[in-house]
């Protein structure tokens, strides 16, 4: 069934209207296009009765019907999941009035245990919002006529953007040349606040403009908006520029390095569980120490094998602590290689808090602080292992 | 290396006298010349990798570690009108018993001891080149070819000695109808006949243990007794087996009574000296070094009294000794090798264990 988000849609004289581009509003709210504020002029377009005498044509009607059909549909959901909302509210016995979106996942989750791999397979329950997808609401009105001043190029939103870009770039400069005809020396241009977020990828592009873009069509946006934001005064659009970029995961995860604990005779120390496999290690490294090693209470021969030494010893040369520092682990479970990649990884990240931030910026890059996320694969029916088939015959 | 050559190293000492090393020489090399080398240990001794790479460095070196120091005093202030003591060195395999036990053989050699030197005993119960049934005691087995080495190798090592102390039998014994070493007669012939008579050179070896106990105790020579594995004696198995593919324990052997014989405490004027590796027993019975669990009840009993001494990993001193050993032989030829970070990596790779040095450091 097709399923439409209402939208609401800015009449087209507005476009080419009074339009600041220097106000804090941004252009795009929400995540989706909200060209129009006023909601009221849009009643007369869904409303049947109260129309022209014209004839209305069938497909006109039909597709007036489905907008309809799925703005009420949109209304009933919303009205259902607020409903539901109340109802686990009371379940759980939390204050309905204060029952946040979280509360509600927490409560779908203790209610309906899932054993499903993939978390989108779970039972949830969300704003219908976040369910149905967003589409665009009537883009013409009873009589034919497209609101939209682009909408003949079919693709009225994203052309909408790549003209506004020009006219932006076009403010900016004339923006630069009052500058410098005031004779403002020392104004600079502002920095780049581009660091640490990327281009938001296609697929985000086409929910933003809710149109399907061609990858030419893409990376023409991006390569506009890269133009754009090369231009000295461009943070002045800062908000619309990073409307249409994502922060990187590392910049966000700054993950606390533990302080350090003292055991009884003052000696510094750090415990760290890790696994890897299906081993799992703990680690304790003591400072003040001269090297000692003790793994399930034998020495490093534990490991019989030169690489699983090489994995122990790696952390520990690489931080220059070695001979520095008592290494004590337990490790049980799978083999050799993986037990030694515990340990490694245990003795790591207790390293951290023995080191300044430089090394542990090198052990990161190093590959050291990484946990391996590696598992043996399933066998799957109908051939021999994981991957391996079984002899092909021709005939 | 010469003797003649100045030594300078720390890691050297000039002392080639194994009598006055004392704690001061602990983790310091003193080599020992190749004839004594060749009188000592010709017929074992030395294990085979370091005997090879004594070869391959120019000259036999020994450390000086504190077990070995620590026998040496003993051995030093020992009353010998009291009954023998018993010595056992006990450690990881690999740690450095045979080493010790090599340089107290230079010790006692020193010390004008006769040298009773079994280099290791498992090449009696796991490798026997033939064992036969004894003929004069029942249920019992000989090793005919093994007694012949023995005896050549005791001749190599106390023949001067011998020459001196003009040693003589105190009793007959009758080997057949037409042979027989009659009282009074020079031990030495006992040996020859020994060694040219394989039938015979098993009973040979248990009378000259027999004999030399006797000299000892009437103080015409004082004993050293120095055996390698002499956990092997109480092993569980042996390759030797009956023609019903049974087999033979190594306490049913004629050489292993000799050698029990010889190290009760009932005689004096002596000191016996043996130790006990894991690796001298079948896999199942190497969970642990210790003494009482390698030799296991019977041979504790045997043992008990004893001192036991432990041989430990390399110290610190001793592992930089090593390595600086190693470096002036120019064994260690990376020179990253060289450098403190280098030793600190061989020290943690090796975990201060000094096989797994020798056997890290090799090329090969």
């Amino acid at each position: 069934m097709a399923v439409l988000r209402e939208l609401v849609v800015f009449p087209s004289k507005c476009l080419r209207g009074v339009r600041s581009y220097f106000l804090s509003a941004p252009l795009f709210q929400n995540g989706f296009l909200k060209l129009n504020e006023s909601v009221s002029k849009d009643g007369h377009a869904l409303d049947l009765e109260q129309s022209d005498t014209k004839k209305i044509s069938k497909a006109m009607k039909s597709y007036m019907e489905r907008a309809k059909i799925h703005d009420n549909f949109i209304k009933q959901q919303l009205h259902e999941y607020n409903i539901g909302k109340r109802h686990l509210a009371n379940m759980m016995g939390k204050d309905p009035e204060f029952f946040t979106q979280a509360d509600v996942d927490e409560a779908i989750r203790y209610l309906f245990p899932s054993g499903l791999f993939d978390p989108r397979a779970r039972p949830m329950m969300k704003h219908p919002d976040e369910i149905y997808p967003k589409r665009k609401a009537a883009e013409f009105d009873v009589n034919g006529r497209p609101y939209h001043s682009l909408f003949y190029t079919s693709k009225p939103n994203y052309y909408t953007l790549m003209h506004d870009l020009a006219v932006k770039f076009k403010q900016l400069d004339r923006h630069e040349d009052k500058i410098i005809s005031r004779g403002i020396q020392d104004q600079k241009p502002t920095e780049l606040f581009l660091f640490g977020s990327e281009w938001i990828p296609k697929q985000k592009v086409e929910n933003v403009l809710l149109e399907t873009l061609t990858d030419a069509q893409y990376e023409n946006l991006i390569k506009t908006f890269e133009r754009f934001s090369q231009h000295p005064y461009s943070a002045l659009e800062k908000d619309f520029i990073m409307q249409f970029r994502r922060q990187l995961a590392a910049q966000v995860e700054i993950q606390q390095v533990p302080e350090l604990m003292r055991d009884e005779s003052g000696r510094p120390y750090m415990t760290y569980n890790t696994r890897r496999k299906t081993s799992n290690a703990a680690v304790k490294v003591i400072g003040q120490g001269t090297g000692v090693i003790s793994i399930n209470g034998n020495d490093i021969h534990f490991f019989q094998r030169e690489q699983d030494k090489k994995q122990i010893i790696f952390p520990l040369q690489f931080s220059d602590m070695l001979g520095k520092v008592d290494v004590v682990a337990t490790v049980d479970g799978c083999g050799t290689s993986a037990q030694s990649g515990a340990i490694r990884l245990g003795i790591s990240m207790c390293l951290r808090s023995f080191v300044n931030a430089e090394t542990i910026e090198r052990m990161r890059l190093a590959g050291l602080l990484s946990f391996d996320p590696r598992t043996r694969e399933r066998k799957k029916p109908g051939q021999a292992g994981a991957r391996e088939k079984f002899t092909w015959k021709k005939r | 290396m010469p003797i003649t050559e100045t030594i300078t190293d720390t890691f050297r000492t000039n002392e080639l006298d194994p009598m006055n090393h004392r704690k001061d020489h602990d983790g310091r090399f003193y080599s020992i010349s190749q004839s004594v080398k060749k009188q000592l240990f010709t017929g074992g001794g030395l294990p085979k990798e370091y005997k090879e790479l004594s070869e391959t460095l120019n000259g036999l070196s020994i450390m000086v570690r504190k077990p070995a120091i620590e026998l040496i005093t003993y051995l030093n202030k020992t009353n010998f009108d009291a009954p023998v003591t018993r010595y056992v060195l006990y450690g990881k395999t690999g740690s450095g018993k045979s080493i010790s036990l090599a340089h107290i053989l230079h010790y006692g050699s020193n010390a004008g001891m006769v040298l009773v030197h079994v280099p290791w005993v498992p090449n009696w119960v796991r490798f026997p080149k033939g064992c036969t049934p004894s003929v004069i005691h029942p249920n019992m087995y000989d090793h005919p070819i093994e007694s012949v080495e023995w005896l050549r190798h005791f001749s190599t090592q106390n023949g001067l000695l011998m020459q001196k102390l003009e040693l003589k039998t105190t009793e007959t014994y009758t080997w057949s109808k037409r042979e027989m070493t009659a009282a009074g007669s020079p031990l030495s012939e006992l040996i020859d006949l020994g060694m040219n008579r394989a039938k015979y050179a098993t009973d040979c070896v248990a009378a000259l243990l027999g004999e030399l106990k006797k000299a000892a105790v009437s103080k015409r020579c004082r004993v050293l007794v120095v055996i390698d594995g002499f956990n092997a004696f109480f092993s569980p198995r042996s390759k030797v087996q009956r023609e019903d593919k049974s087999i033979v324990l190594p306490t049913e052997f004629v050489l292993t009574d000799a050698f029990l014989s010889l190290t009760r405490n009932d005689w004096t004027n002596g000191a016996i000296v043996v130790s006990v590796d894991a690796s001298a027993l079948p896999l199942e019975l190497r969970e642990s070094p210790l003494p009482r669990y390698q030799l296991g009840k019977q041979g504790f009993e045997h043992l008990d009294p004893f001192i036991p001494i432990e041989v430990p990993n390399y110290s610190e001193k001793e592992f930089h000794s090593q390595i600086d050993y190693y470096i002036e032989r120019n064994w260690l030829q990376q020179p990253k090798a060289r450098t403190d970070r280098g030793r600190a990596e061989l020290s943690f790779t090796s975990g201060n264990h000094p096989l797994s040095l020798m056997k890290l450091v090799a090329p090969y």
